[in-house]
This record gives structure tokens, sequence and C-alpha cells, in this order.
């Protein structure tokens, strides 16, 4: 590979990390369905898992918007990334540290995630975002007494 | 069309960018050094802190974090979900990031602290300071109660 070209895949990653942080930051209550769902391609995927999979923008941007009734507070600490950037497409794994208020007690989340991007008219858009829940604990109890709290209730 | 050795020189600001944080937290959490901390920002800079106060210019900021372990016994930085954007020109910067905070306050009384931190950055003499620094505390809370019981502690 050129220098030219691994210079390049080092700002990619870069741009990538920025895009990844952007999408954590609008998931963060109050919660900006919209700017979230805007960082994922027309018919992007959130596959959450026990939480459910949300195919197209307008889905995205619905279940976003919905949290912010269930969920009065919370922040999304990602970090960790590993991106690979292969031309026009990249991938990502990192994890994910939460502290979201679930009817009425505060909790504690440990997560990973993974997603896929496309370079579409030089922004860098989600494919797909995944998720695995590890723990969503009351704080009080710790991910062993309680290991999950359901989030969609 | 920023040249080879213009693109190589942003990312290498972004890496000194990130060890200025790092440098930061770690001060911070040597008993808020303030030799330290003062050294990482520019004369005319600006650290507001919320509920912890606003400071103008490296003295005041020194004076500030002199006496923050007066208040903070214990606490480690944990300064996480960067995002940083160095402007065009290669001389500023601005950058976001994610702290939450286990500490120890004068009481003893163990906390968690939790927040995002907007920065900007200024290239001086080939080296890049903090021009200002706004953290903004999501919570404060007791460690026993949480930051739903308790979102952000009386500091008196």
């Amino acid at each position: 590979m050129s220098i030219e070209d691994r210079i390049r895949t080092l700002e990619e990653i870069e741009a990538v990390r920025r895009v990844l942080a952007a999408v954590g930051a609008t998931c963060d209550a109050p919660y900006d369905g919209a700017a979230f769902a805007g960082h994922f391609t027309e018919d992007g995927v959130m596959d959450l898992m026990e939480m459910g999979v949300y195919t197209g923008r307008a889905a995205i941007q619905e279940f976003i918007d919905g949290m912010r009734a269930r969920v009065p507070f919370t922040m999304h600490y990602w970090d960790g990334y590993a991106i690979d950037v292969d031309g026009a497409e990249a991938t990502a794994t990192w994890y994910g540290f939460e502290t979201p208020n679930l009817n009425g007690t505060a909790h504690l989340g440990g997560l990973t995630h993974d997603a896929t991007l496309k370079k579409i008219e030089g922004c860098w858009m989600v494919t797909r975002l995944g998720q695995q829940l590890h723990f969503m604990t009351p704080y009080d109890k710790g991910w062993v007494r309680q290991r999950v709290t359901d989030q969609t209730a | 069309m920023a040249s080879l050795e213009e693109k190589v020189q942003r990312l290498l600001d972004i890496q000194e960018i990130r060890d200025l944080k790092t440098q930061y937290a770690m001060y911070c959490d040597d008993q808020y050094n303030p030799d330290g901390i003062a050294s990482l920002f520019v004369e005319d800079a600006i650290w507001d802190g919320g509920m912890f106060g606003h400071y103008e210019g490296r003295a005041a900021i020194r004076e500030f974090f002199a006496g923050a372990s007066d208040t903070i016994e214990f606490a480690l930085h944990l300064t996480v979900g960067d995002k940083i954007e160095v402007d065009p020109s290669g001389t500023t910067a601005k950058g976001s990031w994610y702290i939450i905070m286990p500490a120890t306050f004068k009481g003893p009384q163990a906390m968690w602290c939790a927040g995002t931190y907007r920065d900007e950055y200024v290239k001086v003499d080939g080296k890049w300071y903090f021009q200002n620094v706004n953290a903004n505390l999501d919570f404060v809370s007791p460690y026993e109660k949480g930051w739903v019981a308790e979102q952000y502690t009386d500091l008196e």
C-alpha cells in the first residue's frame, strides 16, 4: 500500500471515530431521534437483539424518540474502538457503558457494539449498528443479583 | 487539497490533543497538581466547571486547583469518547469528551461524578494547550444513593 493510501486509511479511521462519537451523543438524554437516524443510510438497520431490530431511518428515529418517555436520563460512554477501513466501507467494534434512570432507579449498563459503515458522497453513514447487552442492572443491586432490567417496558 | 505533510500533521495534532487531555486527567488524579495543570493552559485560558466554578486566566486556574484537594481527596478521571476536530489552519481545535469519575469527597464520602467536556485548544510554538475547558456535570452523587435519588450533592 502506498504512503498516500496508508495516510488516507488513518484519516478515514479518525473520520469514522468522529461519526460514531456523534451517534453516541445523539442517543444521550434527551435523545435526538432525527439526528441519530440521520447518521444511518436510508435502509440502515439497528439490531438491538432483545430490544428489537429496526430497519430504515423512520423506524430507527421512532424508536430513539420513544426512549425519551421511558428513560429520562442516560449517558453513553463509548470507547475502545477497533476500526477497519477498506476503501469506502468500514467496520467497527467498541465498548459501551451507560448510566440510565430506568423506572426511577439508577442503573449501570455494560455493552459491546458493532457497526458497518459506507462512505457516501464524502460522509460515513451507518449501514448497520449492533448491540450486545451484557448487563443493565439496578445500581443498588449489581449485575449478579439482577443482570438485566427491561428497558422497553 | 491538503498536502501529504499537512494530512500527517493533522493526524499528529489529533493524537497530541488526546495526549494533552490524558495528561490533564493524570495531573487531576495526582491530587490536582496545580503547577502541572496550569502548564497545560495558555495564559488567557478559561476553565468552567459549573458547580465547581469559573476561572479565567492561568493563574486563577492554578489557584483553584491548588485548593481542589481540600474538597476532593481522591479521584480517577476516566475520560473517554473523544470527538476532535482540528481547524484547517492547524492552529486551533475543538474536542468533546465524556468523563466518569469515582471520587472521595471530604468527609470522607465516596462519590460518582459524571459529565461531558467541551474543550477548545490552541497550538503555540508547535505545542497544543487548552484555551477553554467547559465541564458540564450531569451528576455529582453520593455512592450510596446513586444519581437518580440525588443527582447533585450539596458541596457546602
